[in-house]
């Protein structure tokens, strides 16, 4: 297995929007396979920050800066390319099967980690690969969202509630990609009120 | 690299739509509709004796245009707002790059296009008793045409999407951007029809200026979209 060096730097990151502040000028510097949690209440601003690290978002002010093997991918599309997002937000197209869906997503990025059918029999859905994505169960959905996240191989996997709507063995495939990743050397970074995935985070900050 | 990433985005626009149909319906109904109606409201016209070609090709020149600019307006400008409206824009963004992604929507925009001209060109012509003199004209102006129309409504629908007035600022935005396609497009067209040209005239020799304009717009619209959507698309 290939070890990744990966530094993750926010410098005064502070996100607005209207005259509400979300994010206050927050400091954070992450190293590789580290897991760090993100927490607060509802609204606080947890999946805002997520956003903003996957450059889905501009920040008000600050900045997010990302070193893989000692290159600056801090560009958005730069920075776009190096995470995996897993967030209730993100859907895919549902008239396509997950098999379509992620050979989709492999053609554009041209790194798929490893063969599809791979991916999606580690997260269970081996049986139900070409079924259209709008026939799954909202367990099933979040799962195809977890293959699409480990497609590349990212630097940093941004996590917002991963074990939503997952039965036990989904929320075992969660923790088994989160120790996974931090393995190779990956940033986890994690948005969740799950106990038993709160017990794999080393460090925490409060947003809200 | 870039070229595979904009196939794939054009495979993926057509294979979902083909699915969803959701485009196709509307596109399919309106164009069924308005064929219709044009062929009940000039039954009783006498197109066919002296004068009633001329006016016949005119009607015919402007339906045309008049069809593919509501069915474009329906069908392309919902190209983003699917995937604003279904959250799957955020998947896009992450995984593709903002150039890629407004040249395979382009694509699949400007094949749908090109498929409501090949059934609204001959159907109305034939339904109003026109005979084309310049077929070949006819198709280069309907291709030219729509190429830049497909680039336009691309570029428009992605900053409409954006925003909560959907319906009507895509055709405020829209339509002015376009009329100088829809004057070439007329023109173009009464020409290939052969309007007031003797059969003997060659269509370049008279009309190519026209085939010209709507090159230069079509390639006019593509450069400002391809220059304008990073902008658009990471804001």
């Amino acid at each position: 297995m290939n070890l990744m060096t990966v530094e993750l730097t926010l410098a005064s990151l502070t996100k607005r929007y209207g005259g509400r502040k979300i994010l206050n000028k927050l400091e954070l510097a992450v190293a590789g396979g580290e897991v760090l949690g993100v927490f607060g209440p509802n609204g606080s601003g947890k999946s805002t920050l997520l956003r903003c690290i996957a450059g889905l978002l501009r920040p008000s002010a600050g900045s997010v800066k990302l070193h893989v093997n000692n290159t600056d991918c801090s560009a958005p599309a730069m920075l776009r390319s190096k995470v995996g997002y897993v967030s209730p937000e993100l859907n895919l197209y549902p008239e396509l099967s997950a098999r379509e869906n992620l050979q989709f997503f492999a053609a554009v990025t041209s790194r798929p980690s490893k063969p599809i059918e791979e991916l999606l029999a580690h997260v269970g859905l081996a049986k139900r690969l070409d079924d259209p994505i709008g026939n799954y169960s909202s367990g099933m959905r979040q799962r195809v969202r977890l293959a699409l996240a480990a497609l590349h191989q990212p630097a940093v996997l941004l996590l917002d509630e991963p074990g939503l709507a997952l039965d036990e063995a989904g929320q075992e495939v969660v923790l088994t990609m989160i120790r996974e990743q931090q393995e190779r050397g990956g940033i986890v970074i994690l948005a969740t009120n799950d106990q038993r995935e709160r017990e794999l985070v080393q460090r925490h900050v409060h947003v809200g | 690299m870039w070229v595979k990433e904009t196939l794939a985005i054009a495979g993926k626009e057509l294979r979902t739509e083909w699915r969803s149909r959701v485009a196709l319906a509307s596109l399919g109904l309106f164009v069924a509709c308005s064929i219709a109606l044009v062929a009940l409201s000039t039954a009783r016209i006498p197109l066919n004796g002296e004068g009633g070609k001329e006016i016949g090709s005119q009607i015919a020149a402007a339906l045309i245009w008049i069809q593919v600019c509501f069915a474009s307006a329906m069908g392309l400008g919902r190209a983003f707002v699917v995937e604003s409206e279904r959250g799957t824009m955020t998947a896009l963004r992450l995984h593709t790059r903002a150039t890629a992604v407004w040249a395979g929507k382009f694509i699949g925009n400007t094949l749908l296009l090109l498929g409501v001209c090949v059934i609204t060109v001959p159907t109305t012509c034939g339904v109003l008793g026109v005979t084309v003199k310049h077929p070949f004209a006819l198709i280069a102006v309907v291709i030219l045409a729509a190429i830049g129309m497909g680039a336009v409504f691309t570029t428009t629908g992605a900053l409409v999407a954006q925003t909560s007035a959907r319906g009507g600022l895509l055709a405020a935005l829209s339509f002015p951007v376009l009329l100088p396609a829809f004057v070439s497009g007329v023109d173009g067209t009464l020409r290939a029809i052969g309007w007031r040209l003797s059969a003997s005239s060659a269509f370049l020799d008279t009309s190519g200026g026209i085939l010209v304009q709507l090159l230069s717009y079509a390639v006019l619209a593509i450069a400002a979209s391809l220059l304008l959507f990073d902008a658009i698309w990471n804001d």
